[in-house]
């Protein structure tokens, strides 16, 4: 049934989805507030760097300042009148939520009844979410912490002096563009389409479309080396009698090896083209240790993969690329 | 350096205005917490206010009204006599009375008077003794020193003065001892004065209690002080939560939703708490006269049945355990009810209210003041849901069956083994090298044919199980084997698709059967059907005695007959229009004559039909019955007889002809048959069995090949409780959810994704839940068939029967409460419960009145109108205590109470209708002489009183009272001579001796009407004379000396009267036609 | 002359008794009168002087100083970056996380009060405060809302701090500790879930926990872990859980680690954290533009793990 819009509503006022309504409001107009105050910084730096003389004397700020108005001011009352005033708020907004709406609670548990959709909690929907495109063991493991580790490496990758302490986009693109893409592009919206688009069974139902429980749908996804017919016919002939039966396994286990090498290899080709399109990033791409290089090649390489797979599965239901009778990705 | 031009915007800035207005909205949310918590979270504190107001004008009315009718009632006669007699009783007992008061009080002074003097006496000599005790035995000289101070002491004197009553005294000089005695003589007199004051007082409150009584018969409910009272208590009405608190061992974790019980239902039902509206009253919306808001009025009302309290004192019950609902939560009607998603225990809608008391009453049949949870019951059972649908204690006769039959195979392979082996040791041991090995061969042997001869044993009891399980057991739909003998053929599939058109009251569902099916099922079921077995033809009988004794003899009372509005007769069995249109008359003969007997029996171990070649073969007869059980072959008990409900009425053979030809006639002379020849192709019989199969056809009838075909429905016994995941609602899964009717329409109960919603849903119609499915396979479809629940009358489906069958589902759930609230009596009412099974399996109240203010179908008949009332079946209300158990227990099993002559009533023959033979299995007899007795309350066992035999004269009085023209006993009653008992109207007195209980017989002789109201036993034979009966005819001078109690001596005469002595008798009476007193 | 004397003496007496009470007259109006003049300003009674240090009055001083010698305040310094108090550029995202962390502790305290983690219980419980707790209900909400508000403000914070660039020199290893504690905040939210034990929070935690089952080495379903000898009954789930299922030991877990193990490790690093935002040279904005120019190129040799964070 389609623009059943009782659906949208039931599902966005569902007490738990609103902190996801929200995130909806917020990110955008923070987003705004940012590239607001980052405009005005750029436009500020190609003043200066058009004429170097006034970048002697200049303020160098965009807040206004005037001779005889004090650099610092007290905190006592100039910052902690502005703490007061958030946590008074705060403490409005979170009454008049909890007066309006009641914390779910539903039937006491009971194990035997199947919740369907059975969903995390909203904050974890985007690694749920990539079970469809990973096997657990990456999507519930393996990636939650590369995330980690990825976001703890950042400062230690970032070469670039610029941009410590103001909002700029045109001094730090690359980055900027890179973290939008991670937080947004494959965090948030993950968890959006979790929350909104999975229904019963985890299947894809569009806003304004019934969840109807009872839905069928029928895909198949076939590995890479399925569509590639590797089938290890002709291994079968070099190899030793008794290994014959495996032929199979093998092919497919070696040749899956090549998919995923040429993945990293062309990726790491691609950043490094891309980090060396214009003459700044080419300074500051200089700048870095080979480590550094590394690291961080390795970790876009991995975030791209994400939306890479995701358009595999779902535009050409690739399943797996490399398969192994141990793991699989 | 410049100046700035402007203040600086930062620290030049004042915040205050922002920090006033953000504090004040803090201040806003506070307060408006605090009124959600104090106001928004509480709408019963409104209810209360309209409530006490509302309620106040009522009372004040009522007041009024009381006020009027006291004074009417304190100005009667009645109240003035009884008045007039309690202070008569006073004036008289007075004297007496002071008297003894004045006495008791001077015994009192007197006690009083000496008791200073006796303590300190008692102290002394206490103290004394303790001295003495404390001397070494040795010491002799010191002990008796001591001893004589005790003496001392007891001699001592003490000066009393000794009140002798109006205000005199003495000086009395008083000892130890005369102190001790003089107390206690002092307590007992006061004892037994005490007492005989009450004796004189007793008149008196005979008299008064004789008064209340009065009152409260003539002025039910409250006293208007009582009403009064009330209304203060209201005017001062404090507005506050009203909640009943149980926490019961062993309460389970889901027990009432899952908190133990705090159900605070009653903060907004106020008229529900018995401390508002005291249990004598009712409070209806109507009297609470201002109509309130919907959402008000209910609320208001006080519980429409209150008797219940008192089996289910609300302190300990609640109000959830038995309605459902969330009874700790008060913040709105719909959380209170619990009628939100994810609450598990919803409160019950008014039409299946009682669904609560399967809860804890699922062992019972029939559930006292549950009227609709017991036609649910009933429905289930009578329409055939038990067919398919098992559930736990509802006829499991079967199952039984089959796990004795199991028992009695495994015990028979083990006897075969020992068979076996017992030889084989034998032969070991007499090769044995040695003597120990021989021995030790030999012994276990020996152990071995014992062990086998304790199997016999088992085996017999297992035997006589299955055979009377067999006889309980009985099946919804008649026996398919022998449609070739019974049916017309091509009447089959035309039943098989019109089924509810042909007989719109049956009880077999309408199966949804593509044509082809149909054929295949009807050929199968012709074809299955017993073939070459002829019955010789029987020439046609008289239509009007036919139509005389269906109408007299109590077929009606199960049956009925004529369509629509020309219906009579009960709805219990088959509506008999039509019956002509496709039964076989030779077979309806017999069926009339016998319904149990059947063609071929049934070998439930060879699962086949024994024929009269299997006899042959082990050159027997081919004779069975129910004495004769056993299978020729294996000499397993046989199934003899048809696993029927309906009863031998005992016909002779030309009446079983008269009433054939009698039904044979009902049939619409226009209605017309298609050959059918494709009924013989077997083929298609072949794909029938499958498809018979499939729709569990087995589950209510007898079908060749498929005897022990299991029930193909799910379990329903805890229906009631399974997730509403479970409950699949197909494409209407989204509709339910969100209240949108199959129909299109909007629900009124809004949402209906619940049990209830599927429930009603399928019951109207089982298909329902396969619209808008795409299964063309027929095999893929819901199979469930569509109950028959129309109402004849209206041709719709009767909501009753839907609303009754899901309350009982709804009822039906997993155990919730803790076990001891369950309803499992171990005394008299567990025979009760166990009873009503039965009588309700052989609608026993189809004739018989067995409750107190129960109807019977026979009542309602045209021929049991006016005079033809005195000719309906006894009323049993009583039978408990009126019969003698083993007597019962004897007519049960052969009502004719005669081995030969058996086309009549053992006890009222005079009676056209007839006392049919059940053929009850010992079992069922057992539990139905237990369930009369303890109906009436009777000890069990009985014990029959021993009654010292007549002495002449008294032998010769009883004559004379027995023949008394005021008495003419036998005018009515039946003495066995046919030309007498043509207008016989009562028993005959031989059976009495056996039969009756003399107590019983006693209380009837004297008052009739007490026991059985409108019998036409006459009351007033005899009057009470002190503590005695005395005839109220003319009595022979000769025997007004007689002392003794006159009914007592006619009981006891009758219970030892000949046949003979009635005989002579008779002669000396039938002068007397004198109409006897009282009439 | 006797009764003269008598007199005398009797006068004397009375006039001595007059004096007496005349002066404790004047005594307890002057000393009156000065202590009103005195209560006339509070802030120079001994009461007050002893609890705050520093008269209240717009002393540059005295802001200094009630700021310094406060022990909630002295997590600030006395002057801050004029600009720093604009909203428009803090969003003032971590001093909101950091409230909603206090309200959490003070709601979940309450809660605490009334809360059994066991499987019998713990369901009840949750119906208990509903329908009985006074301000039950209201507790409740505002423990799960400010839960979930709290992680929306950790991302936000985290979404400024990397737009400012502020994570750079010298404030890399306070970004990695602020990435601890948003996992911690996510952990602790996810704990909290399962402990009203209703359908969701079961449901939720089972498919949170299942992923752990193929923890590579460590699950049974994970790459290697059946050859590692891994079963549903020694994985890490099972250590997790404390079973082989979502049960009794996994709620008493969950609310150890809710109430007792998270919260603690998080105020540690919360320590940590605030206290690295004043050493590493307070907030990090807003700072002066830096124009291209200005880079200075390393000269030197490359080191070969890391160049030591140029700190001036």
């Amino acid at each position: 049934m389609w623009w059943d819009w009782h659906q949208i509503w039931e599902v966005a006022s569902a007490p738990d989805n609103v902190p996801i309504v929200a995130l909806l409001f917020f990110i955008p107009f923070y987003c705004w507030l940012a590239f607001r105050e980052a405009k005005k910084n750029d436009e500020l730096i190609a003043k200066l760097e058009a004429d170097p003389a006034a970048a002697k004397t200049a303020h160098r700020k965009t807040q206004p300042y005037e001779k005889g108005w004090d650099r610092e001011v007290h905190t006592w009352p100039y910052l902690m009148r502005v703490e007061l005033l958030a946590a008074i708020l705060v403490t409005v907004l979170l009454m008049v939520w909890s007066l309006t709406l009641n914390a779910p609670l539903e039937e006491p548990s009971n194990p035997n009844v199947t919740m369907n959709p059975a969903k995390a909690p909203w904050y974890f929907l985007g690694l749920q979410e990539m079970l469809v495109y990973f096997d657990p063991w990456i999507a519930g493991v393996v990636m939650p912490t590369i995330i980690i580790v990825g976001l703890m490496a950042i400062p230690y990758i970032d070469e670039n002096p610029l941009g410590n302490g103001y909002y700029t986009y045109r001094q730090r693109k690359f980055s900027i563009w890179t973290f939008l893409l991670g937080f947004i592009g494959l965090w948030v919206l993950m968890i959006v389409i979790g929350t909104f688009i999975r229904g019963p069974g985890w299947m894809w139902f569009w806003p304004t479309q019934t969840w109807d429980a009872s839905r069928v749908d029928f895909a198949v996804n076939r590995n890479l080396d399925d569509v590639l017919r590797i089938d290890g016919a002709w291994m079968a002939h070099l190899m030793p009698g008794s290994w014959k039966p495996f032929s199979g396994l093998i092919a497919r286990g070696i040749f899956g090896i090549f998919p995923v090498t040429f993945y990293f290899l062309a990726s790491g080709y691609f950043m490094n083209w891309l980090a060396n399109r214009t003459a700044f990033s080419r300074k500051i791409y200089k700048r870095m240790s080979l480590l550094q290089t590394v690291t961080m090649l390795m970790l876009l390489a991995l975030m791209l993969s994400l939306p890479l797979k995701i358009l595999l599965r779902l535009v050409f239901r690739i399943h797996y690329v490399w398969e192994t009778p141990w793991f699989s990705v | 350096m410049p100046e700035p031009s402007g203040p600086d915007p930062i620290t030049g800035k004042s915040w205050s205005t922002i920090m006033l207005v953000s504090t004040f909205l803090l201040m806003l949310t506070v307060a408006w917490s605090l009124w959600s918590e104090f106001f928004g979270l509480r709408p019963w504190r409104a209810y209360q206010r309209d409530f006490a107001s509302a309620y106040q004008d009522f009372l004040g009315k009522q007041i009024a009204a009381q006020t009027k009718a006291e004074a009417a009632v304190y100005s009667s006669p009645e109240y003035k006599k009884l008045k007039a007699d309690l202070d008569a009783a006073q004036q008289s007992a007075k004297p007496k009375d002071d008297e003894f008061a004045r006495r008791i009080a001077l015994a009192d002074l007197q006690r009083t008077a000496i008791t200073p003097a006796f303590q300190s006496a008692r102290g002394q000599v206490g103290a004394l003794i303790y001295q003495v005790e404390i001397i070494p035995e040795s010491n002799k000289s010191a002990r008796d020193s001591a001893k004589k101070d005790v003496d001392g002491a007891k001699a001592e004197t003490y000066e009393v003065e000794y009140p002798l009553g109006d205000g005199k005294t003495e000086i009395r000089k008083m000892n130890y001892d005369q102190l001790n005695a003089g107390f206690t003589d002092l307590m007992a007199l006061k004892a037994s004065l005490v007492a005989q004051q009450a004796e004189v007082d007793s008149s008196v409150k005979i008299a008064q209690i004789k008064l209340n009584e009065f009152v409260k018969e003539k002025l039910p409910g409250p006293s208007a002080a009582g009403l009064q009272n009330l209304r203060n208590a209201m005017s001062t009405f404090k507005i506050d939560m009203h909640q009943i608190n149980v926490n019961p061992p062993g309460a389970m974790l889901n027990y009432v939703g899952g908190i133990g019980l705090v159900d605070r239902c009653q903060s907004c039902h106020i008229a529900m708490d018995p401390l508002v509206v005291p249990v004598t009253m009712t409070l209806t919306k109507a009297d609470l006269g201002r109509t309130m808001a919907a959402s008000h009025d209910a609320p208001f009302t006080s519980h429409p049945d209150q008797d219940l309290f008192n089996w289910h004192p609300l302190e300990k019950f609640g109000c959830s355990p038995c309605h459902g609902g969330n009874g700790r939560a008060l913040d709105s009607a719909e959380r209170g009810h619990g009628r939100y998603e994810h609450w598990l225990w919803p409160l019950n809608y008014r039409e299946n209210f009682t669904a609560g008391c399967q809860n804890c009453h699922a062992s019972d049949m029939v559930t006292e003041h549950a009227e609709v949870l017991n036609r649910g019951r009933s429905l289930y059972r009578t329409r055939g849901c038990i067919g398919c649908h098992k559930y736990s204690g509802f006829d499991d006769e079967n199952e039984r069956l089959t796990t004795t039959r199991q028992q009695i195979m495994q015990l028979e392979s083990t006897k075969h083994d020992y068979s076996i082996e017992i030889p084989r040791l034998n032969h070991q041991a007499d090769i044995a090298p040695d003597n120990d090995t021989a021995h030790k061969l030999n012994a276990r042997a020996t152990s071995l044919t014992i062990e086998s001869s304790k199997i016999d044993a088992q085996l017999q009891t297992l035997e006589s199980v299955s055979s009377s399980l067999m006889r309980e057991s009985k099946r919804v739909g008649p026996d398919l084997k022998e449609v070739r003998m019974k049916l017309r053929k091509e009447w089959i599939p035309v039943w098989l698709t019109q089924t509810h058109t042909f007989r719109p009251t049956t009880k077999m569902p309408q199966f949804r059967l593509e044509q082809d099916e149909v054929q295949k099922i009807a050929a199968f079921i012709w074809q299955q059907g017993i073939a070459g077995q002829k019955l010789n033809p029987v020439a046609p009988g008289n239509a009007g005695h036919g139509k005389e004794l269906v109408e007299s003899r109590g077929c009606l009372s199960c049956h009925s007959i004529g369509e629509d509005s020309k219906t009579i007769g009960g709805d219990f069995a088959a509506n008999l229009s039509r019956i002509g249109e496709k039964e076989n008359y030779e077979y309806l003969v017999r069926w009339v004559h016998n319904p149990r007997e059947r063609t071929l029996p049934y070998c439930p171990f060879e699962k086949k039909d024994i024929t009269p070649e299997d006899y042959k073969k082990h050159r027997l007869p081919f004779q069975f019955d129910l004495d004769h059980s056993r299978c020729p072959n294996d000499g397993h008990q046989l199934e003899v007889q048809q696993p029927t409900i309906m009863p031998s009425l005992r016909l002779s053979d030309e009446d079983s002809r008269d009433v054939a030809t009698y039904l044979m006639a009902q049939k619409h002379t226009n209605a017309t048959y298609p050959p059918a020849p494709y009924m013989d192709d077997p083929k298609l019989a072949a794909a029938g069995r499958a498809l018979v199969q499939h729709y569990g056809c087995a589950g209510c009838h007898e079908i060749t090949g498929l005897e022990d075909e299991g029930r193909i429905g799910t379990e329903l016994t805890n229906e009631g409780s399974k997730p509403i995941e479970r409950l699949d609602f197909a494409r209407y899964t989204e509709d339910a959810k969100r209240g949108m009717l199959i129909n299109g329409k909007t629900s009124p109960r809004g949402p209906w994704y619940d049990s209830k919603g599927f429930f009603e849903a399928k019951l109207n119609d089982p298909a329902v839940f396969d619209h808008a499915k795409f299964k063309p396979d027929p095999m893929d479809r819901l199979r469930m068939p569509a109950p028959n629940l129309t109402d004849p009358k209206t041709h719709q489906i009767d909501k009753n029967d839907v609303d009754a069958l899901v309350t009982f589902l709804l009822g039906s759930v997993d155990p919730q409460l803790p076990t001891e609230y369950m309803y499992r009596p171990a005394d008299r009412r567990h025979a009760i419960q166990e009873g009503w099974w039965i009588v309700t399996k052989y609608n026993c109240i189809g004739c018989h009145q067995i409750g107190i203010d129960q109807k019977t179908t026979m009542q309602d008949l045209p021929f049991y109108q006016a005079e033809n009332k005195a000719n309906l079946p006894p009323v049993l209300t009583s039978e408990g205590a009126r019969v003698n158990p083993e007597w019962l227990k004897r007519f049960l099993a052969n009502p004719s109470l005669s081995t030969t002559d058996t086309n009549k009533n053992g006890v009222r023959n005079y009676l056209q209708v007839r006392m049919p033979t059940f053929s009850l299995a010992d079992n069922e007899i057992r539990k139905l002489v237990l369930f009369f007795e303890a109906l009436s309350s009777q000890e069990e066992p009985y014990i029959a009183p021993k009654s010292e035999s007549l002495t002449n004269t008294e032998t010769t009085f009883a004559r004379a009272l027995f023949t008394n023209p005021a008495a003419p006993c036998l005018k009515c009653h039946a003495t066995g001579d046919p030309a007498h008992d043509k207008n016989a109207t009562a028993p005959n007195f031989t059976l009495a001796a056996e039969r009756l209980r003399e107590p019983w017989a006693e209380r009837w002789v004297t008052d009739p009407a007490k026991i059985i109201p409108g019998t036409s036993m006459p009351s007033g034979l005899f009057r009470r004379e002190g503590d005695r009966w005395v005839f109220t005819g003319a009595i022979p001078s000769e025997f007004r000396s007689y002392a003794g109690d006159h009914a007592n001596l006619m009981v006891r005469y009758l219970m030892g009267i000949t046949p003979d002595e009635q005989r002579r008798l008779q002669g000396r009476s039938s002068g007397g036609g004198a109409s006897p007193p009282g009439k | 002359m006797a009764e003269d004397n008598g007199e005398q003496k009797r006068k004397g007496l009375l006039g001595k008794f007059k004096d007496d009470a005349e002066g404790l007259k004047k005594y307890v109006s002057e000393k009156g009168k000065e202590q009103l003049e005195g209560l006339k300003e509070p802030e120079k009674t001994q009461l007050y002087r002893s609890i705050f240090r520093f008269k209240h009055d717009e002393t540059a001083r005295n802001r200094a100083l009630s700021v310094l010698s406060n022990v909630f305040f002295h997590l600030h310094p006395a002057k801050v970056n004029r600009d720093a108090t604009k909203y428009s550029y803090t969003w003032g995202m971590g001093g909101i996380t950091f409230y909603l962390f206090i309200v959490l502790t003070f709601t979940g305290v309450l809660l605490m009060y009334y809360y059994h983690p066991s499987k019998v219980q713990a369901f009840r419980d949750i119906l208990y405060l509903e329908n009985d707790v006074p301000f039950g209900k209201l507790l409740r909400n505002m423990h799960r809302w400010a839960a979930h508000l709290m992680i929306i403000a950790v991302w936000l914070h985290m979404f400024r701090v990397f737009l400012t660039g502020s994570y750079k020199k010298p404030r890399e290893f306070n970004w990695c500790v602020g990435v601890l504690l948003m996992v911690l905040t996510m952990l602790l939210s996810f704990t909290g879930y399962l402990l009203p034990d209703d359908q969701l929070g079961f449901w939720a935690v089972t498919v949170g926990t299942n992923m752990a089952r193929a923890t590579p080495l460590l699950g049974h379903e994970g790459p290697f872990g059946p050859q590692l000898g891994m079963t549903p009954y020694n994985d890490v789930r099972f250590a997790l859980l404390g079973g082989s299922i979502v049960d009794a030991n996994a709620l008493l877990r969950a609310y150890i680690w809710h109430c007792i193990a998270i919260p603690l490790i998080a105020s540690i690093f919360m320590a940590l954290h605030f206290w690295r935002v004043r050493k590493d040279g307070g907030i990090s904005g807003p700072a002066p533009v830096m124009l291209e120019s200005e880079i200075k190129d390393e000269k030197g040799p490359r080191p070969v793990i890391m160049k030591p964070s140029g700190m001036q």
